[in-house]
């Protein structure tokens, strides 16, 4: 994937879990629809890779995974809501 | 001899009274009747009137119907079986003729609640003398329940060339006409047209269908 900055690995990160939440919706209606899954799978799929990628580079996304403390909190990394970066 | 003979006339005619007793014949001279009503003897195994008094001469005789004092108590004859009981006066309680199953029961005069004729399942029911609700008759399923108002016919608006006045006629472009009216209807999505995650984040949907314009106006 090549040097991608911060902030762009975000935005695909937020266009494929935007685009699973309306497939999430269409599956409410149509839990059968053999298409349907399938492009969902694909995307969840799609979307723990770009997060790994981003954890590995930046920092974890979220403090529920288990590479948020090994030896320190890397949790308070990364910049906090007022510094500006969300 | 004469003595005897009379002895004799005296002794049969004494007999044949008593078994014209026995057959449920008073001839006048036997005395007044128990009851004061005018009944006529029709001798065994034939329906009588009723009067107040039952009839006591003649077991296989039919027995009087009505009991004393009218038919404040449930009433029978209790001679012969297929005696007829008597009539409750009144229906303004479960009252009903227990003399004989085959007696009509009584009707309730009546019907501001569940109230049922229950002597006879053939019998009529009462039946609500409103349609408010989904009340109905559950006596008898056969029996007719409750008829709701009829609703007034539509306004006439005047238009009768559906050709040219659409006004009064929009259902005949109506993709769901034929549906009941006053009901709102949501029609099914198909999976296609699906966009890219890029493309479905520009759009605002994943679905290129359910994109659609906004007008900021009413639709036509």
């Amino acid at each position: 994937m090549g040097e991608i900055s911060r902030q762009e690995l975000l935005n695909h990160i937020g266009k494929i879990s935007f685009s699973m939440d309306d497939l999430r919706i269409f599956l409410d209606t149509h839990p059968n629809c053999s298409e349907a899954l399938v492009r969902f799978n694909e995307l969840a799929k799609k979307r723990d890779e770009h997060i790994h990628k981003f954890e590995k580079l930046y920092g974890p996304m979220d403090f529920y995974n288990n590479n948020v403390c090994d030896e320190h909190w890397r949790w308070v990394d990364a910049p906090w809501p007022w510094e500006g970066e969300c | 001899m004469v003595r005897i003979r009379r002895f004799l006339a005296r002794a049969y005619h004494a007999g044949k009274r008593e078994i014209m007793y026995r057959n449920n014949f008073r001839p006048p001279q036997m005395g007044q009747p128990r009851s004061n009503m005018n009944f006529a003897n029709r001798g065994c195994g034939m329906q009588r009137p009723c009067p107040a008094q039952g009839n006591e001469c003649c077991e296989s005789a039919p027995c009087c119907v009505q009991p004393r004092g009218g038919c404040d108590e449930p009433g029978r004859s209790e001679c012969c079986e297929p005696a007829p009981c008597c009539e409750p006066q009144c229906c303004e309680s479960e009252r009903r003729n227990e003399c004989c199953t085959s007696a009509p029961c009584c009707e309730p005069q009546c019907c501001e609640s569940e109230r049922r004729n229950e002597c006879c399942t053939s019998a009529p029911c009462c039946e609500p003398q409103c349609c408010e609700s989904e009340r109905r008759n559950e006596c008898c399923t056969s029996a007719p329940c409750c008829v709701r108002p009829v609703p007034l016919p539509a306004p006439d608006c005047g238009c009768r060339d559906e050709e040219l006045d659409e006004g009064c006629f929009p259902s005949k472009h109506d993709p769901v006409s034929g549906m009941a009216l006053a009901m709102a209807y949501v029609p099914w999505q198909d999976y296609r047209n699906v966009c890219s995650e890029e493309e479905a984040w520009c759009r605002g949907t994943i679905f290129a269908q359910l994109d659609l314009d906004f007008m900021a106006r009413r639709c036509n």
